[in-house]
């Protein structure tokens, strides 16, 4: 069980993020760049001190900051998988393995420790090569096996996938999602990939200018977004509003109609292909219907995501049959409708 | 695309700078009586300069190594109030006079001298005008090319590697000696090679400091230089051993390890 309280200042950025971890689990912080994910792994690790808060693993504290108590870097049970893996250029790929073992006082059998290891991600051919002869994929495993090779009771990887390139990255990632299952300690990955935090994590968790967004499985994160940054991942419309009697005071300016009972403070999340346009105002029921003017016309593969100003301002996608047929242009003003039941609202 | 003709100008003037060092090389080589050369060489005297010069050229280095490594990791590595200045007090060796580094090493050690006359008459140890006075002498003017050397060499190695290891569990000294210094080896080799070039050509500080004294402070740079008041022939011949010895050493390491960042 890992609790942990982190709160510090480095440079512009201002972090507070509280975070647990169950044993076993698999957690990615997912967030853009500058966030603070790799400044959280690496407090977490002892390498950032922390200025409020407390670091607690398995019930043994390894820093609070009221007590000033602080365990180091080397004397906690943490694993640290690097971004750039960080492998050792001058020593063997058996002896990087073996280096934590030999740290820590164990350097008896630590080659036929190291070789298992290596055994297990794959590469036992590769003991004795050098890094430098490795894959990116490889280096990966290596530096995951140097990590897991001392037992830790927690498993840090700082965007594990981000130093490979497109083409291995597929398949890096499935055999990181194998060998991460057979480690039984608690995982943090970070990442900026959500492709990645929802391939290889049981939990996410958002974090964004320092501060955590949202928490939950994949499915609950994607499917009720709390923020702006995992909406525009999911690719959808999230708009923040007031709810009462169906309908929806958007923050933002304008009303929309809502099939759903929720009331209070809520968000309301619009698919953009249930957002249909028209040139001229629509006739019809109970919809949601307002001109706006379009900001940009963005080609994806077979659909087109139109962005419109309005109230709300949201993006539609449609088929490039539509965007003909309507001749819509950047700047040029459209109709859009919305069903009140295409909308999914939750409290805020 | 053809590289653009150089200025005549600036080609004339670079030409006269390699004349300028190639023409005293120049000048040994024709004055060097060749027939003569080995009897030249193989005298006592001769011998005993160079084999003393080698052992004090090496003992400079060792204890250069010795000192000046974990000098050049604080100093890239322990920021500290004064650290610009204490870096510039151990890098003047560079630019002082090594003569006025013999005399301020007598202040310090000689039997009068600020430790010297505690050494003397607390532990009986007399170091001006000893072997040891050579080394010292030698380490005092050439150890600051091996610090500054691996200071660079430091400060370029990746931190991160440092903080990797860890986070493996190695307290620092660990670190330092199986992380840090096989990272900086060609530094480390670099700044040993310069360190015992610049030992190996010592004169001022030695000659005022330890003295010239046959088989126990007379270097071979000494020895040259006594040998022109005597046997010019013996001077022109070890000139030359000293020459020839420092510039295959530049030439071997010319850009693997001397690179100017």
């Amino acid at each position: 069980m890992l609790r942990a309280d982190i709160q510090l200042r480095l440079g512009t950025l201002d972090l507070a993020v509280a975070l647990e971890a169950a044993p076993g689990e698999v957690v990615a912080v997912l967030g853009p760049n500058g966030a603070g994910k790799t400044t959280l792994l690496r407090a977490l690790a002892g390498l950032v001190p922390i200025a409020r808060g407390s670091v607690v693993l398995d019930d043994v504290v390894l820093e609070d900051a009221a007590a000033r108590s602080y365990v180091p870097p080397e004397r906690r049970p943490i694993g640290v998988v690097f971004q750039s893996y960080l492998l050792f250029p001058h020593l063997s790929v058996r002896d990087n393995v073996a280096f934590g073992l030999r740290a820590r006082g164990r350097g008896r059998g630590a080659d036929a420790v190291a070789e298992r290891w290596l055994e297990r991600v794959g590469l036992a051919a590769y003991a004795d090569a050098r890094p430098s002869a490795l894959s990116g994929g490889q280096a990966q495993r290596v530096a995951l096996a140097r990590a897991l090779a001392t037992d830790p009771r927690l498993l840090l990887l700082d965007e594990p996938l981000a130093a490979l390139d497109a083409s291995t990255r597929v398949s890096v990632r499935r055999d990181l999602a194998r060998d991460l299952r057979q480690f039984e300690g608690i995982r943090i990955l970070v990442t900026h990939d959500p492709l990645d935090a929802i391939a290889l994590a049981d939990r996410l968790v958002i974090i964004e200018g320092g501060r955590v967004l949202q928490s939950g499985t994949p499915a609950e994160v994607t499917q009720r977004p709390r923020s702006r940054y995992v909406a525009d991942l999911v690719g959808v419309n999230l708009i923040r509003g007031h709810a009462l009697a169906g309908r929806i005071a958007l923050d933002g300016g304008g009303t929309l109609i809502s099939s759903d009972a929720t009331e209070g403070d809520v968000f309301a999340v619009v698919y953009p292909r249930s957002v249909s346009l028209h040139s001229r105002q629509p006739e019809g029921t109970p919809r949601n219907v307002w001109r706006g003017r379009i900001s940009a016309i963005d080609q994806q593969g077979d659909r087109v995501r139109v962005a419109v100003d309005g109230e709300p301002t949201l993006v539609a996608e449609v088929t490039p049959a539509a965007v003909r047929e309507l001749t819509l242009a950047e700047g040029g003003e459209v109709w859009l409708s919305l069903k009140a039941t295409e909308i999914a609202v939750y409290p805020a | 695309m053809r590289a653009a003709r150089p200025p005549a100008a600036i080609v004339a003037l670079a030409a006269i700078g390699v004349a300028f060092f190639a023409l005293p090389l120049i000048g040994l080589l024709y004055r060097m009586s060749w027939s003569s050369a080995l009897s030249d060489l193989a005298t006592p005297e001769a011998l005993s300069a160079l084999r003393l010069s080698l052992f004090v050229s090496f003992a400079a280095t060792a204890l250069g190594l010795l000192l000046g490594v974990p000098l050049a990791w604080v100093y890239a590595r322990v920021p500290f109030r004064g650290r610009d200045v204490v870096r510039a007090l151990t890098t003047l060796p560079m630019v002082l006079p090594p003569v006025v580094g013999g005399v301020a090493l007598l202040v310090a050690f000689g039997r009068r001298g600020l430790i010297g006359e505690w050494l003397d008459v607390g532990l009986g140890i007399r170091i001006p005008f000893s072997t040891g006075a050579a080394v010292l002498a030698a380490t005092f003017v050439s150890m600051p090319f091996l610090v500054l050397t691996v200071e660079a060499g430091i400060r370029s190695v990746d931190h991160r590697y440092e903080e990797a290891a860890r986070t493996l569990g190695a307290g620092q000294w660990r670190i330092f000696r199986q992380v840090t210094l096989p990272l900086v080896a060609p530094s480390l080799f670099a700044g040993a090679v310069l360190c015992w070039a610049r030992a190996l050509g010592e004169f001022g500080a030695t000659i005022t400091f330890a003295g010239n004294l046959p088989g126990v402070t007379q270097t071979l740079p000494l020895a040259v230089y006594l040998a022109m008041e005597t046997r010019p022939e013996v001077a022109v011949a070890l000139s030359l051993v000293l020459l020839l010895v420092s510039l295959g050493i530049l030439v071997a390491l010319r850009d693997r390890y001397l690179r100017v960042s």
